[in-house]
């Protein structure tokens, strides 16, 4: 594995008024990881994204992001840096079509010719058709042929999953943070979610990842942390984790051996 | 197919274009007069349609920018001699800084307590032109502004003035269409659909609510400056609240999206409004009636009518372009 650390949390912490989100975590993320956060619900691990967002503000502590400070920046420029979400509860423009909402993303490293397109000149126009086929491309990459014309509203649960993961792909992310992708579809469009994180992953993407499924979290994670509480109670490969006590106690439950 | 339908629009605009140009040989003075106000209502209502529909941002403040343009442009013309195509824009981006001032401290607020700052605001400006005697003449208003010339040719009657503000709603509305289709107006929508996700996608949307602020407020001193030079009487209760709620339910009426329902409801209400003069004070309960009529049938603005209705017709005759056909 290339050992460039990518992400770097050093002792951070999140209070909400007086309750601690998140206790002094530190957390190293080499480049290329495949790496997965799980824990009970409100142990901090959607949190712990948005700050690596810069949805929310660190209350204490620094995030490095290939060693140049972050947190002190806004969603949208964390988002030009590199770094792409989807979201825990879809957050897709549901008044757009599918290719709408991926080609706003593009927009975003593309450099549109903003008064190019107002005043349709060639060169606006031409950018316009490159865009479109761009997000054609990624549109069909994440398996949703042939429904970039429908309004992401009208889609099943399951495409729109996959709409959020071609609109973050679309911002060429060199690291993605997936927000439960998988909660709340079938084992057929969950199938078909693996296999799309783990080819995201194959080209070279590091991926974080927040999954309740312990199925897919133990077959493709390179590693796992634990949140409990705010603080990471364990970290390791899937077998160190699924053997800890602790882990065990507070979140995986006696069972865990049955997967 | 793509050549096709281009054709079949740029034919249709054509006509609709000549159709226009002529209309003054059709129409008696009084209805081309009515027919200037749409046209210059309609320029303020396609700003607050990119602002309400595109943005999310609703303001009840648009009179106070249609007032800015009306008095900057009166002031220009008559204490500094401007004429008035150099008055028309400088008014309008006077309009548009105050827009920007206003949009500014309203990206901290949001839903109804945007739509208080608004009306705040739009009570603060007419204080001014109340208050502010020497600049503007206070209650008295503003007489004798003068009317728009190039070089000899004074456009002073009805019949030459809609030439001028043909020109300038055809402009406006060209415009409106091209920042809707553009990576602007998708941007604004998704703004308006989900701030948190747009931002995550790389959106300044500080910037773009600002942004649309600003033209927004273009478009309605543009629209002031119009009126000034037509009316050429300017009087403070021309730019209170009422003008700016009306502005406001012709963009909700229209549609706030739609260009076309905005169009459309922009004229049937300019209409109404004088239509419904001979009822006296009973005036505004037809108006009313209108309103809540057109709103149970068309809750979403009469553009979802055009959506549903007749572009299915046109759709039938011209289908659609492809974008995506493999070549």
């Amino acid at each position: 594995m290339n050992m460039t650390e990518i992400l770097e949390i050093d002792d951070v912490s999140k209070f909400f008024g007086g309750l601690a989100a998140l206790k002094r975590i530190n957390l190293r993320i080499q480049e290329g990881e495949l790496l997965s956060i799980i824990g009970p619900n409100g142990s901090g691990k959607t949190t712990l994204f948005n700050l690596v967002t810069g949805v929310y503000k660190v209350s204490k502590g620094k995030i490095h992001y290939r060693g140049n400070s972050i947190q002190d920046e806004n969603p949208n420029q964390i988002a030009k840096k590199g770094i792409a979400r989807t979201f825990q509860n879809l957050k897709l423009f549901r008044s757009l079509s599918v290719w709408e909402n991926v080609v706003i993303a593009l927009y975003c490293k593309g450099h549109p010719k903003t008064w190019g397109y107002i005043f349709a000149t060639r060169g606006g126009v031409e950018r316009d058709k490159e865009l479109k086929e761009r997000s054609l491309k990624l549109i069909n990459y994440v398996g949703l042929k042939n429904k970039h014309d429908e309004l992401v509203r009208n889609l099943p649960y399951g495409d729109q999953k996959k709409v959020e993961i071609a609109r973050a792909l679309a911002l060429s992310p060199e690291l993605i943070l997936l927000d439960e992708p998988a909660a709340g579809l079938n084992p057929l469009e969950k199938s078909d979610v693996i296999d799309l994180i783990l080819n995201i992953h194959k080209q070279g993407t590091t991926v974080l990842l927040i999954e309740h499924d312990m199925k897919i979290v133990m077959n493709i994670s390179r590693r796992i942390v634990v949140l409990n509480f705010g603080e990471i109670i364990a970290e390791g490969k899937p077998e160190e984790i699924r053997r800890d006590s602790a882990v065990i106690e507070a979140y995986l439950g006696p069972d865990i051996d049955a997967l | 197919m793509g050549h096709y339908k281009l054709k079949g629009k740029a034919i249709f605009v054509l006509v609709v274009i000549v159709l226009l140009l002529l209309l003054p040989l059709l129409l008696g003075y009084y209805l081309l007069h009515i027919l200037i106000f749409a046209a210059i209502n309609l320029i303020v209502v396609l700003g607050l349609g990119l602002l309400v529909g595109f943005s999310g941002q609703v303001s009840i403040g648009h009179a106070a920018f249609y007032g800015i343009g009306a008095y900057a442009s009166a002031l220009f013309t008559m204490k500094l001699g401007v004429p008035f195509w150099i008055a028309l824009p400088s008014a309008a981006t006077i309009a548009a800084i105050a827009g920007i001032l206003l949009g500014i401290p309203s990206l901290k607020v949001s839903s109804v307590y945007l739509v208080m700052t608004t009306i705040g605001f739009s009570l603060i400006v007419w204080l001014v032109m109340v208050q502010w005697n020497s600049l503007t003449n206070g209650p008295n208003g503003i007489i004798g502004i003068p009317s728009v010339s190039i070089g000899s040719v004074v456009f002073d009657t009805p019949t030459k003035y809609y030439y001028v503000v043909l020109f300038f709603a055809l402009f406006a509305l060209w415009i409106t269409a091209r920042i809707a289709k553009s990576p602007i107006g998708l941007r604004l929508q998704a703004i308006c659909d989900e701030e948190l996700a747009a931002k995550s996608v790389g959106i300044n949307v500080t910037y773009y609510k600002v942004l649309t602020f600003a033209i927004s407020s273009f478009f309605a001193g543009v629209a002031g400056s119009l009126y000034a030079h037509y009316v050429t009487f300017i009087h403070p209760d021309n730019f209170h609240l009422m003008t700016s709620l009306i502005f406001l339910v012709m963009a909700v009426f229209g549609g706030q999206r739609s260009i076309a329902g905005i169009t459309i409801s922009t004229l049937i209400l300019t209409l109404a409004t004088e239509y419904f003069r001979a009822f006296g004070q009973f005036r505004m309960i037809g108006y009313g009636l209108l309103l809540v009529i057109g709103m149970i049938f068309f809750p979403n603005g009469i553009g979802t009518m055009k959506l549903s209705i007749i572009r299915k017709l046109i759709l039938k005759i011209l289908p659609p372009r492809k974008y995506f056909q493999s070549e």
